[in-house]
């Protein structure tokens, strides 16, 4: 799952400033402070939680590094030390099945239980139940986020219901050639095709799968989409294009962007098709870490509600955090697509990882591309 | 000769920056990884270049004009679809090119002022990245871009200039041009004013001595120039994918996506091999023509 890609400038933003804060750490205070290593996304925490952490509990210092894919997360895992990562729920599943990660002490983050919303623990998050049903004894839920339609309600009529066929249609039809946008991701994009058609999202079926394919292959003659990443977002505030797939988080960052222009908010909207794909990025302790113990103290502080909110609306995804959600502007905790309702929320599905999936799909999505 | 270890650094760098990364392209290209670890040999990246799925091959409107529906496989038609833009883009850049190259030329002859001002003019936007060029040319093309605005405050309408063959031929061309009309330029100004008047002493009309005299000198010129398009026409991946709206996939684009986003090696090598050896049987055929090299393309 690739959402965060910071611009160049802000990574070497960060590389600078995580250097300058090892220099001063290892300078000035080694001799009392513990100092814990934070793996993260790019620009998924607000600029002064760490701050906050470190004036909270001035014995412990936080030096964080970012990733750009839970792929890279996980390669860099068996050769470096972090104590707290934030990789996705697929990943989560993996490398508890490969035994990577610290059982934390659940009774050291008790706003974990306090606050984050019960309901995320009914996700099946591995085909393996075994697998599934020891997440959350590894992982604390930061942030989670959903896939949906992005659209233009200039342009574009809201969805008729919630069914896949009503929500995608869209991104399908040739009204809006060269107007649509497509993640240049192969599990958005399957996943798409396979939720249009009725399929799980995990669907390893040859037959569902070709079907996915001959749908994509289709779209790229009729439709013309566009496909990127990150560059997709300002197309949408400038009107470009019309409708396309989009993570909720890019949807409340294209909402930042049309406030930061003085343009109408209700220009941009986001729909959820049933069954779509819900993310649950997680914190979570790998086995090597050297401070397990400021590594929980850490996750708890996380899960506090005003560090929790500030965080949220940084990074623009949803918090699972109860008490936090109170206190968000009501235009996102009343928006549906952002904070599904029970109903919805029974039909997502979690992305699994295999062998044959990754195969599978990134088979699919190369013969796509080069269409 | 006494200065033969000067050469060292120059072997060094070479076998290190061009033939040590060739052999490892060679090398990945004929293995692949095991999932225990282990690499062992293979032909599984060249058994896919031509296998795969099979499309329609997608060739100057040979299916749409002539209605001829010949199924190849897919790379084999990104790599005809390459080519054909690289070659058209090549033909655009010599066409615009060698009348810039031939005015110049004459003015430089006459001694007239200025003309290293207009040189100079074709080299400054050189100067900047290519990057940066190609994203003004996004800024000016898109569908809501300022080309576009001012068509639609003037009452014209607007027209859909990326993301297609236009917007990827335009990009090349003017990416390129610069390397179409140096070298011609270079050979053009060194022909001898005394061969051409010649030429007219013996009777030939300004027709004949452009055909008969100054093209057939200004061949190597024209050859270099073909060849420092053509080669990076044919294997540029930044063009499409910035003008190409992330959807155009020209035989760069596959070796990219294969290299960073799937990360399949075998294939992306086993294609970049393919690639090479086409590249260096076009080079060899073109420099057969280009003896002299006096327009300072690339040996071989």
């Amino acid at each position: 799952m690739k959402r965060m890609r910071p611009d160049f400038l802000v990574r070497v933003a960060l590389v600078v400033s995580v250097l300058a804060a090892a220099t001063l750490v290892t300078t000035s205070c080694a001799s009392k402070t513990t100092t814990i290593y934070f793996y993260n996304w790019g620009e998924y925490i607000a600029d002064d939680t760490i701050a906050k952490f470190e004036a909270a509990h001035p014995e412990i210092k936080v030096s964080m590094k970012t990733f750009d894919s839970n792929e890279a997360l996980y390669q860099t895992l068996d050769s470096s030390s972090f104590d707290v990562i934030v990789p996705s729920d697929y990943m989560v599943a993996r490398l508890v099945k490969e035994g990577k990660l610290y059982k934390p002490d659940m009774s050291a983050i008790p706003n974990n239980a306090k606050y984050n919303d019960p309901r995320l623990a009914n996700l099946v998050l591995d085909s393996d139940p075994a697998v599934a049903s020891q997440v959350f004894q590894y992982a604390v839920p930061y942030l989670y986020g959903t896939v949906g339609l992005i659209y233009n309600t200039a342009d574009v009529p809201a969805p008729k219901s919630d069914s896949p066929a009503d929500v995608w249609a869209p991104l399908f039809d040739a009204k809006y050639a060269n107007r649509i946008g497509m993640y240049d991701s192969m599990r958005e994009s399957v996943g798409v095709a396979l939720n249009m058609l009725g399929y799980s999202l995990n669907s390893v079926d040859d037959a569902q799968l070709a079907a996915a394919k001959a749908l994509l292959i289709q779209q790229k003659d009729t439709a013309k989409p566009i496909y990127g990443i990150d560059e997709l977002k300002d197309k949408y505030v400038s009107d470009e294009l019309a409708a396309g797939v989009a993570w909720s988080g890019d949807y409340v960052a294209c909402l930042n962007k049309l406030t930061d222009a003085g343009k109408d908010t209700n220009q941009i909207a986001f729909a959820l098709s049933k069954g779509t794909n819900f993310f649950i990025d997680f914190l979570a302790i790998p086995k090597n870490a050297k401070h397990p113990k400021e590594a929980q103290t850490f996750i708890d502080f996380l899960c506090s509600p005003g560090i929790a909110l500030a965080d949220s609306n940084y990074a623009g995804y949803s918090t699972p955090n109860l008490e936090a959600q109170k206190s968000l502007p009501a235009v996102l905790r009343d928006n549906t697509a952002l904070y599904p309702t029970d109903d919805m929320f029974k039909t997502f599905e979690v992305y699994f990882s295999s062998d044959a999936i990754d195969s599978k799909y990134s088979a699919i999505w190369e013969s796509v591309m080069a269409h | 000769m006494k200065l033969r270890w000067m050469a060292y650094p120059y072997v060094l760098w070479t076998v290190v920056f061009t033939i040590a990364p060739l052999l490892l392209v060679a090398w990945f290209a004929f293995t692949t990884m095991q999932p225990d670890g282990s690499t062992v040999f293979t032909f599984s990246g060249f058994e896919k270049i031509v296998g795969g799925d099979r499309v329609p091959l997608d060739l100057l409107g040979l299916q749409k004009i002539f209605g001829i529906t010949l199924d190849v496989p897919l790379y084999l038609n990104i790599f005809v679809k390459s080519l054909q833009i690289a070659l058209l883009s090549t033909l655009a850049c010599l066409a615009f090119g060698y009348p810039a190259a031939y005015l110049l030329a004459r003015r430089t002859a006459n001694r007239r002022g200025g003309t290293d001002l207009l040189l100079l003019l074709f080299v400054i936007p050189m100067w900047m990245n290519a990057l940066l060029r190609t994203y003004a040319w996004l800024a000016l093309l898109e569908p809501n871009g300022i080309v576009n605005t001012v068509l639609s405050a003037v009452g014209l309408p607007r027209g859909q200039f990326l993301y297609n063959d236009f917007g990827i031929g335009l990009g090349m061309v003017y990416n390129y041009l610069p390397f179409m009309v140096l070298p011609i330029y270079s050979v053009l100004v060194k022909v001898d004013r005394s061969v051409i008047e010649a030429a007219e002493d013996l009777g030939a009309d300004r027709r004949h001595v452009f055909t008969r005299v100054t093209l057939p000198l200004s061949m190597p010129g024209v050859m270099s120039g073909i060849n420092m398009v053509f080669m990076p026409a044919m294997t540029t991946f930044l063009i499409p994918n910035l003008l190409g709206g992330g959807r155009y996939m020209l035989i760069g684009n596959v070796i990219e996506r294969q290299y960073m986003i799937a990360r399949d090696w075998t294939t992306a090598s086993a294609l970049s091999i393919v690639l090479l050896v086409f590249v260096l049987a076009s080079m060899k055929f073109l420099t057969r023509y280009e003896k002299g090299n006096e327009g300072g393309g690339v040996l071989l």
